[in-house]
């Protein structure tokens, strides 16, 4: 039964701390939250249609179809957030259309929705075809769904409550996942040949190994890998750079505006 | 404002479609896996250091399987009845452990570098 919680809580945990940190978003920019319960519904009936055809997707590219979707979805991804980051610092200083924002967090929750969704079926679909422990891992998989669900509600809640650093905490934190999703991508490419793998930079597993729970909960949070390559460290520390440089400019750029 | 933006973003992706360039491809040293009745046949495979290889996994079983391992850096889903490549290495001589994340308890093995 234990297996069957973990398998799902680490693909919930990864969505719905998504769309807790969203949500933080958009309460700070007043945009409406039924747009994305909408998201999440139809990210669910989409990952539906994409296990119900993973077999066949599997197949194409010569066997590596699956490597091939999952670097489009986690690439994508990564950019929609990295935006959102960059307009998010802009807009508390601006008036921005709320529209796009709006457009953009439902995009992004669908997506991830389809992604860790079809992950979690295609995992029920092997333990309903398996009658010896069917019902207890049933259990475990619907104990690891609510822990998941509950903690990105805990995580929004606790943001919620902060006020001005919310902000801040959600920035790091988003920014963090996003280079999380290029580093996985880029493994992905490497799974599937398309990419040289090479020897890891470091090794840290010594330190906190990937199997642990706080290993488990870190790769959750921000993609974290105990032996990466250089191309995923280089990839990653870019998808950090990037929003903070951003961040950075605009601050020096609104302090001279305003003196 | 918005032309520094874009050249940051531009760079940026540039960046990161060089760094993921795809290379030539050579031949590559082949091992078959079996998984039947939730495990691994063979379970122990025997691979050259600092040589990348290709994995190929049948699935005989009716159920998916997730090939998944901490050390390889490597996860993929491997539906009832279907094949999957995996490419692994260049390593370092070790041993790397390898499960099925959906039958953890029969379905382990381990990929032996020398």
């Amino acid at each position: 039964m234990l297996d069957s919680v973990i398998i799902v809580l680490r693909e919930t945990l990864e969505a719905s701390l998504l769309v807790s940190f969203l949500f933080v978003y958009s309460n700070i920019i007043r945009v409406r939250k039924l747009w994305m319960i909408w998201a999440i519904l139809i990210g669910s009936l989409i990952s539906l249609l994409l296990a119900m055809n993973m077999s066949e997707i599997s197949e194409w590219f010569d066997g590596t179809g699956q490597e091939i979707l999952f670097v489009i979805v986690l690439i994508s991804l990564a950019i929609l957030i990295l935006i959102s980051n960059l307009l998010i610092i802009s807009s508390t200083k601006k008036a921005i259309v709320q529209r796009w924002h709006m457009l953009l967090y439902s995009l992004i929750i669908i997506i991830a929705m389809t992604m860790e969704g079809a992950e979690v079926i295609i995992y029920f679909e092997s333990v309903f075809l398996n009658a010896e422990r069917l019902s207890s891992n049933v259990l475990g998989g619907i104990l690891g769904l609510g822990i998941g669900v509950s903690v990105g509600a805990v995580n929004y809640y606790f943001l919620a409550q902060l006020k001005q650093l919310s902000l801040t905490l959600c920035f790091v934190m988003l920014t963090l996942v996003s280079a999380g999703m290029v580093s996985q991508a880029i493994s992905y490419l490497m799974q599937a040949g398309l990419v040289e793998d090479s020897y890891p930079v470091w090794d840290t597993s010594f330190l906190i190994s990937e199997p642990s729970l706080l290993g488990q909960l870190l790769y959750a949070l921000i993609g974290y890998e105990a032996t990466p390559t250089h191309n995923q460290v280089v990839s990653y520390f870019l998808f950090i750079v990037v929003p903070f440089c951003y961040l950075t400019y605009y601050k020096v750029k609104f302090h001279n505006e305003k003196n | 404002m918005k032309d520094k933006t874009n050249r940051i973003l531009l760079g940026a992706l540039f960046l990161l479609t060089v760094s993921v360039l795809p290379y030539a491809h050579a031949e590559r040293l082949v091992y078959k896996i079996e998984i039947k009745d939730h495990f691994f046949i063979p379970d122990r495979i025997e691979i050259p250091a600092d040589t990348k290889v290709k994995l190929v996994i049948y699935n005989r079983d009716a159920t998916s399987e997730e090939f998944e391992s901490y050390e390889l850096n490597r996860e993929k889903v491997i539906m009832g009845g279907r094949k999957a490549n995996i490419f692994i290495g260049p390593l370092k001589p070790g041993e790397y452990p390898f499960f099925g994340e959906f039958n953890q308890k029969t379905a382990q093995g381990v990929v032996i570098v020398k």
